[in-house]
């Protein structure tokens, strides 16, 4: 945890020139950003998250592959019946509820990492102490830079509506 | 302004106020209410003839004849087929980059989970003792049983489960910013605090949405496969089997397309309903009717391909129980329901060639309501064609519904219709992040 101050803009394009002037900026970092909509330039995080698609491939084919294999076991081991003298591995009648059962997999690992890598639930994080941040969901645009000192004169020259110092 | 939002639009943030009023601020008005009190009555006649047929038993149906089969089946593929275009109208359109979708498809993907969980009840109530239906999934017993796993009917019970599950995470995954909405705007600390349980807390920063997009894209992708397959499976419930009529390999690929086109139909006709009732002229416009209108026609003509393939490959193969079928299916007991059908899917779409009839919003809704109610019918003809015709003409009788049959098949109408007012009520029914990126989109 440490301190920022968010500053709070009314139109997009006013805050993505400032998201790209404080980017060329030396002297600050920008810490986060909190849009209601997908912000166009995201591209840093989008190459960060690529890795919950990794994981759901992997989950997916676990989950495909100990279905398949609870049925051959149960066809091949435990439970063998003579069908009309047909093979007991009748593989092609395994693919369907293993495929399916992979998609859910995947879905379902994805979704858990989509959590993790978003840091959900986390309903009492600082930010939302900032005055105004309720628009943040609806059509304001907040940024949050680092450090402190000479942050909120730079975000105020930037356009900013206003600004406030939180704890992230 | 582009043909999907109203030229009234000029800020994103106009959006919210349009869709989240309906949940928040407007009050129920008396349409609302009738329309409630109605639903609501049917839902509880579905209940009732739900607890009805498990006192007595399906012989209060009217399939307690050679065709055992009747409106349950019928109903099933009906409803699972109606949920897939709510599936598809997010995960197709999404991976080909419609962005006309984004005012539809948070109210078409309620409507898949709705269909998907009325479908899914049927082969429980359909059984002589639902209480064994578990027996479909491999848990442990003292009897050492296992699943039939080289059952269409067991591949049914994975894929429905997996397609339920599923429909309901992407639900959920593209709903979270919209319930932060909510919660952001909610005068009343209770509702707000419900709302923002929901929310998981979301704040919109880089990293959620950027995880959200990407997991949403790539649920997107893997949705596409899982509705051919779960419909395909459907199909195979008839095409494993050896009826004549039913013993066909073109039958998965007929039912994802029948799937597509009931599917895109109901879309349309609740879109309809959902501009109108909740005031949404602005982000859904005459342009989304027209591309309904084309996307509908394109599938009545694919139909049409595959009722002439069915026709064709029967003749050509020549096997006689498989001819006799289609002679009965044009000349039976049931040719008058043929007549509807192709009515319905075939002949009524085709007025939609015409631009004005395709620009109207009332005509595609009509032309809608028309599929809707012909693929029931073809559901219907699949099973019925074939289960009263079959290989011994001591098999061949008449099905006759039963009043259970009906009120079973209406309540379920009605219980779709109550769950769907209730979600437009405590949900916002438009994707506002969707739209609102839109909007902004056309404005820069």
């Amino acid at each position: 945890m440490s301190r920022a101050v968010v500053a709070e803009f009314t139109h997009e394009h006013a805050f993505e020139r400032a998201v790209k002037a404080i980017q060329v900026e030396t002297n600050f970092q920008l810490v986060q950003t909190f849009t209601p909509y997908k912000p166009n330039d995201n591209d840093e995080a989008d190459r960060r998250v690529r890795v919950l698609i990794r994981w759901s491939i992997i989950g997916g084919l676990i989950g495909a592959t100990i279905i398949y294999v609870v049925q051959l076991l149960s066809l091949t081991l435990s439970y063998r019946f003579n069908s009309g003298g047909r093979p007991q591995n009748t593989w092609q009648t395994f693919l369907p509820a293993a495929f399916e059962l992979g998609v859910l997999a995947a879905a379902a690992t994805g979704f858990v990492n989509f959590l993790r890598l978003g840091r959900l639930p986390h309903l009492a994080d600082p930010v939302f102490d900032v005055p105004g941040f309720e628009r943040a969901s609806q059509d304001r645009f907040f940024l949050a830079l680092q450090p402190v000192e000479g942050a909120s004169d730079l975000a105020m020259r930037l356009g900013a509506l206003r600004t406030a110092e939180v704890e992230l | 302004m582009s043909a999907w939002t109203s030229d009234s639009l000029r800020d994103p943030a106009e959006i919210s106020p349009i869709v989240a009023d309906p949940v928040l601020v407007r009050k129920k008005g008396r349409a609302w209410w009738l329309v409630f009190l109605i639903s609501l009555v049917w839902t509880i006649v579905y209940v009732s003839a739900v607890f009805y047929t498990f006192m007595t038993g399906i012989g209060v149906w009217g399939n307690n004849t050679s065709a055992v089969w009747g409106f349950d089946i019928a109903s099933y593929v009906w409803w699972i087929a109606l949920g897939s275009g709510g599936t598809l109208i997010s995960s197709l359109l999404g991976v080909t980059r419609q962005s006309w979708r984004a005012s539809i498809n948070r109210f078409a993907e309620a409507m898949a989970i709705f269909s998907i969980c009325i479908a899914g009840f049927y082969p429980i109530v359909h059984l002589g003792r639902p209480m064994y239906f578990i027996w479909l999934a491999p848990y442990p017993n003292p009897l050492r049983l296992w699943p039939q796993w080289r059952s269409a009917l067991v591949w049914d019970f994975w894929a429905i489960s997996a397609y339920l599950i599923f429909s309901i995470l992407f639900f959920y995954l593209g709903l979270i910013p919209d319930l932060a909405t909510i919660r952001d705007r909610a005068k009343n600390k209770l509702v707000a605090q419900i709302y923002g349980a929901f929310a998981l807390g979301w704040r919109g920063d880089r990293t959620q949405w950027a995880a959200q997009e990407t997991l949403h894209k790539m649920m997107a992708i893997t949705a596409i496969p899982l509705i051919c397959s779960v419909h395909s499976v459907v199909g195979l419930d008839f095409a494993a089997s050896l009826a004549p009529g039913w013993e066909e390999g073109m039958y998965p690929p007929w039912f994802v397309m029948g799937a597509v086109f009931s599917g895109f139909a109901i879309i349309e006709v609740i879109t309809w309903c959902m501009r109108k009732a909740l005031r949404l002229e602005a982000i859904i416009t005459p342009a989304h009717f027209e591309v309904f209108g084309s996307v509908i026609l394109a599938s009545s003509i694919l139909m049409t391909l595959m009722y002439a393939i069915e026709s064709f490959s029967g003749w050509y193969g020549g096997e006689p129980a498989e001819i006799r079928r289609q002679v009965f299916q044009v000349h039976g007991w049931y040719n008058w329901l043929y007549a509807v059908e192709i009515f319905c899917n075939v002949l009524a779409p085709q007025i939609l060639w015409s631009p004005k009839f395709r620009r109207s919003p009332a005509w595609v809704t009509a032309i809608s309501v028309l599929i809707v109610i012909g693929m029931w019918i073809e559901r219907i003809l699949i099973i019925l064609d074939t289960l009263s015709h079959d290989y011994m003409p001591s098999e061949w009788r008449l099905f006759v519904p039963t009043a259970i049959d009906f009120l079973l098949y209406f309540g379920s109408i009605g219980l779709f219709t109550f769950l769907m007012m209730m979600f437009a009520r405590v949900t916002p029914a438009s994707s506002m992040a969707d739209t609102r990126e839109l909007v902004a989109g056309e404005l820069s």
